[in-house]
């Protein structure tokens, strides 16, 4: 296998857009173009994470016309990847290890979504199509309803007093709202209290507003390459040093969610393809879809004990100066989450940290950094280790 | 292979008040909801089985906001049956103020209701219910 560096890095502001997913998908990519120094006509290969097309603006079959959008030649190849919220890191995936078996020398990869043009009972309702069509989808359930039901069975299966695990929760949305504050591009760039959270409207007991991430609209992208024509400048280039990605079925068959077996079978893929363990991990960003996600994502990647991970907020572990910074960026908390871009996004994020480009949230001197994506109700579970 | 229990046949039993899963005849696990294969032995010879309907909650939320079509509040819970499978369906007859924490062990009985058709849900559905047995 070729080692596959990371050539290029770009990233639409996320929030709310006039932009068409096309446009975004366009500007993220030129971005990654211009930051790898590689013309568009290298590229022999587009893939794009994306989930509701379809719902949002009409759209199949994007990626052909993204190609034709950025001026590629019609021998490349383009493909849209659908894996509900983690459908760019397995954009990513798929292209690096296509990348490192030399089928392509450089490749495009990215995601883009525009959730906001559909308004929030659409929105909800597309969401919930995570959840198997006909054995949970009808019962009403939603995004937030399956987390919350996880935030309950956590608390009971480790006996935390839910009052206790809130204000935990709550603690996780307040450090990632300060961090998206320190970043230009995130949706939301306010700090925010415990008591901001803990006064927001209840969405699905126990999750309140606050505990949830907003829908949002972005694209980011990346340019990875590998073969000597391809060699970065600088003397630590960014490479994907390791993969792993893992699948489960439907919630009901889960059932104890508390402990993500995608996760754990996906993350220990990555690392032993890495060759590192969590504990050489300087730098993450998971899925923190909704504050308990966090929390979970936390213990799962190895960071915490099964059960100790709402402990480790409240004692600063994973805060910008803590033993593990957790979502520097905002997380999908503060930075937002158009879902289709999540994965690409959070992967920008981490080849910024590890580039040192972040400004006021670097986080100092991270060499190996860890992308956590989770899609629908803990179906799919895709991790890439960066490194430099 | 011959799927031992399609979801059209899975739906015809609810509405015959009956509550159809799987038995694996490599590994004797009880399956539902119904898949192709076991999923703890991965054998493919299964069989249908008449589960008891009842079962005791071992999560829920309250859903507040919902997806167009549903009318909020109501209670959305996960069930372990007691032969073992763990069902999501909506918990009735509860105010949503009262679905707190000591829902979590509270044993109940299973039904089902029709859930209307939207424009991407295949037609009609079904969905699981569950009453709360005793105080």
């Amino acid at each position: 296998m070729r080692k596959v560096y990371v050539l290029g890095a770009g990233m639409t502001p996320f929030g709310v857009s006039e932009k068409t997913s096309m446009e975004m998908f366009a500007e993220a990519s030129f971005a990654a173009c211009e930051d790898s120094g590689l013309a568009p006509k290298e590229i022999q290969a587009l893939f794009v994470g994306n989930v509701l097309g379809d719902f949002e603006e009409g759209q199949i079959n994007m990626a052909p016309f993204l190609a034709a959008e950025m001026g590629l030649s019609s021998e490349v190849p383009a493909v849209r990847i659908e894996n509900a919220c983690a459908s760019s890191t397995v954009a990513i995936r798929n292209a690096a290890l296509l990348v490192a078996s030399g089928v392509y020398d450089v490749v495009l990869v990215g995601g883009t979504e525009r959730t906001t043009v559909m308004g929030t009972p659409l929105a909800t309702r597309t969401f919930a199509m995570g959840s198997h069509c006909r054995y949970e989808e009808p019962t009403g359930i939603t995004f937030p309803g399956i987390f919350g039901m996880a935030a309950h069975l956590y608390a009971n299966k480790y006996s935390i007093p839910l009052d206790t695990l809130k204000r935990q929760m709550a603690l996780v949305a307040v450090k990632n709202h300060h961090n998206g504050s320190k970043n230009p591009l995130a949706h939301f760039r306010k700090e925010i209290t415990v008591e901001t959270v803990l006064g927001s409207f209840m969405v699905a007991d126990p999750l309140q507003l606050y505990d949830c991430c907003p829908f949002s609209d972005g694209a980011a992208a990346l340019i990875l390459a590998a073969g000597a024509r391809f060699r970065p400048r600088g003397k630590k280039p960014v490479v994907i040093s390791g993969v792993g990605q893992a699948s489960a079925g439907s919630m009901c068959l889960q059932k104890d969610v508390t402990r993500s077996r995608a996760r754990e079978a996906s993350v220990r893929q990555a690392y032993r393809m890495a060759g590192i363990g969590p504990e050489d991990v300087d730098v993450c960003e998971l899925h923190d879809c909704f504050t308990i996600a966090e929390i979970l994502a936390t213990e799962g990647l190895g960071f915490f004990e099964f059960g100790k991970g709402g402990e480790a907020v409240e004692h600063g572990e994973t805060s910008l100066k803590g033993r593990i910074p957790v979502n520097p960026s905002g997380g999908l908390k503060a930075k937002g989450h158009p879902i289709g871009a999540t994965g690409a996004a959070q992967a920008y994020e981490i080849v910024k940290q590890l580039r040192g480009e972040c400004g006021d949230r670097q986080v100092g001197g991270a060499t190996v950094g860890l992308v956590d994506t989770l899609g629908g109700e803990f179906g799919t579970v895709c991790n890439l280790v960066f490194s430099r | 292979m011959t799927r031992a229990l399609t979801y059209s046949a899975y739906k015809d039993g609810l509405a015959k008040g009956v509550l159809r899963g799987l038995r694996c005849n490599s590994c004797r696990e009880h399956i539902l909801p119904p898949t192709a294969a076991c999923p703890k032995c991965g054998g493919s010879d299964l069989k249908v089985a008449d589960f008891s309907p009842r079962g005791k909650i071992t999560t829920f939320t309250v859903v507040r906001v919902a997806a167009a079509g549903f009318q909020p509040p109501f209670v959305v819970a996960m069930v372990e049956l007691d032969q073992g499978p763990w069902i999501m369906g909506t918990v009735k007859r509860i105010q949503p103020e009262a679905a707190a924490m000591g829902l979590i062990g509270r044993r109940v009985s299973v039904g089902s209701e029709r859930t209307a058709a939207d424009p991407y849900s295949g037609g009609e559905g079904v969905s699981l219910t569950f009453e709360l047995e005793g105080k």
